[in-house]
C-alpha cells in the first residue's frame, strides 16, 4: 500500500491488517511501491494517485511493465471524484478505485467488492486470500 | 468452557476491540491537529505572499486536497468539509488563471474560512484532550 501521507498509511495499515487480516507492506512513494512490489510479489497493490515524484498512475504503468507483477490487481486511492477521471483510470486496466475519505472499518470489504467485480469481468480467479498488500 | 466453545470466534468482541484501536488512533491524530493546521496555514500563506511562484500555489492546493482526504478518513467530517470548501474556492478562482491574477480581496475572503478551520480543529483537539482527562 503506497501513500505519501503517513497518517493515511497508518489508518490504512490498521484497517487492512486488523479488519482485513492481511499482511501489509507499506511504501511512502510510488518508486518505493514499485521496488517493494518486486521484492514482495503481493497479491494486491493499492496506490494513492497523488504522490510527489512517481505518482500512482506512473507507478501503475511501471508495475504493469514488470512481467512478475503484471497480473497483480492494482487499486488506486484518490480523493478526486470527477466521473471522467474515474473512467480514465478504469480504462488503464486498474482493478478499481477507492475514494478518500474511506471508512477504515469497511475498507477491506470495499476492496473485496472491487476485486470480485474485477475478476468477474476479466474471468480470472482471485488470489487475494493469503493476502499480502 | 467446552472445547466446542473454545473454538468459537467472538466476532462482535473482535469488532469492538478493533473499533477501540481506531478510536485511539483517531485521538492520537486529533492531538496533532493544531500542528497540522499550522502547517496547512503556512503553506497557504506562502502561496499568498509569493503569487509569482505558481509552485507554491500548487503546493497549497495539494496540501488542502491531501488533508481533506485524511481528515475524512479519520472521521472528522466537519473539518474535512471546511478544508474542502477552501480547496474548492482556490480551484474555482484559478481555473485557467494565473495565481498572480488573484486579488488581495480574494485572499481576504479566505481568512474567515481559515479561522473556521482553526476553530473546528481546536474544538476537536480539546474534546479529545478533555475526554482523555476524564478517563
Amino acid at each position: 500500500m503506497a501513500d505519501d501521507d503517513a497518517d493515511i498509511r497508518k489508518i490504512c495499515n490498521l484497517s487492512l491488517s486488523a479488519v482485513g487480516k492481511w499482511q501489509v507492506v507499506l511504501a511512502a512513494t510510488g518508486a518505493e511501491a514499485v521496488t517493494k512490489a518486486k521484492e514482495e510479489i503481493p497479491s494486491l497493490i493499492l496506490l494513492d494517485v497523488m504522490m510527489p515524484g512517481v505518482d500512482g498512475v506512473t507507478a501503475f504503468h511501471q508495475i504493469k511493465a514488470i512481467p512478475s507483477l503484471k497480473e497483480i490487481p492494482v487499486i488506486l486511492i484518490t480523493a478526486k471524484v470527477q466521473p471522467e477521471e474515474l473512467e480514465k483510470y478504469m480504462s488503464l486496466g486498474i482493478a478499481g478505485v477507492i475514494m478518500k475519505p474511506f471508512d477504515p472499518m469497511r475498507l477491506p470489504a470495499e476492496i473485496m467488492r472491487l476485486l470480485s467485480q474485477h475478476y468477474e469481468s476479466s474471468g480470472v480467479q482471485s488470489d487475494v486470500s493469503s493476502k499480502k498488500t | 468452557v467446552s472445547s466446542e466453545n473454545k473454538n468459537e470466534v467472538d466476532y462482535e468482541a473482535i469488532d469492538t476491540e478493533i473499533e477501540a484501536v481506531f478510536v485511539r488512533v483517531k485521538n492520537e491524530y486529533a492531538r496533532t491537529l493544531p500542528k497540522k493546521l499550522a502547517e496547512l496555514e503556512s503553506v497557504i500563506d506562502s502561496a499568498r505572499a509569493e503569487p509569482d511562484q505558481p509552485e507554491l500555489f500548487t503546493n497549497a492546493l495539494n496540501e488542502l486536497h491531501r488533508m481533506k482526504g485524511t481528515l475524512g478518513s479519520y472521521d472528522f467530517p466537519e473539518l474535512a468539509r471546511l478544508v474542502a470548501s477552501v480547496e474548492k474556492l482556490l480551484r474555482q478562482n484559478t481555473d485557467g488563471l494565473d495565481p498572480k491574477a488573484l486579488s488581495s480581496s480574494f485572499w481576504e475572503q479566505l481568512n474567515p474560512q481559515i479561522a473556521a478551520i482553526w476553530a473546528e480543529g481546536n474544538k476537536q483537539a480539546r474534546e479529545i484532550s478533555d475526554s482523555a482527562a476524564n478517563t
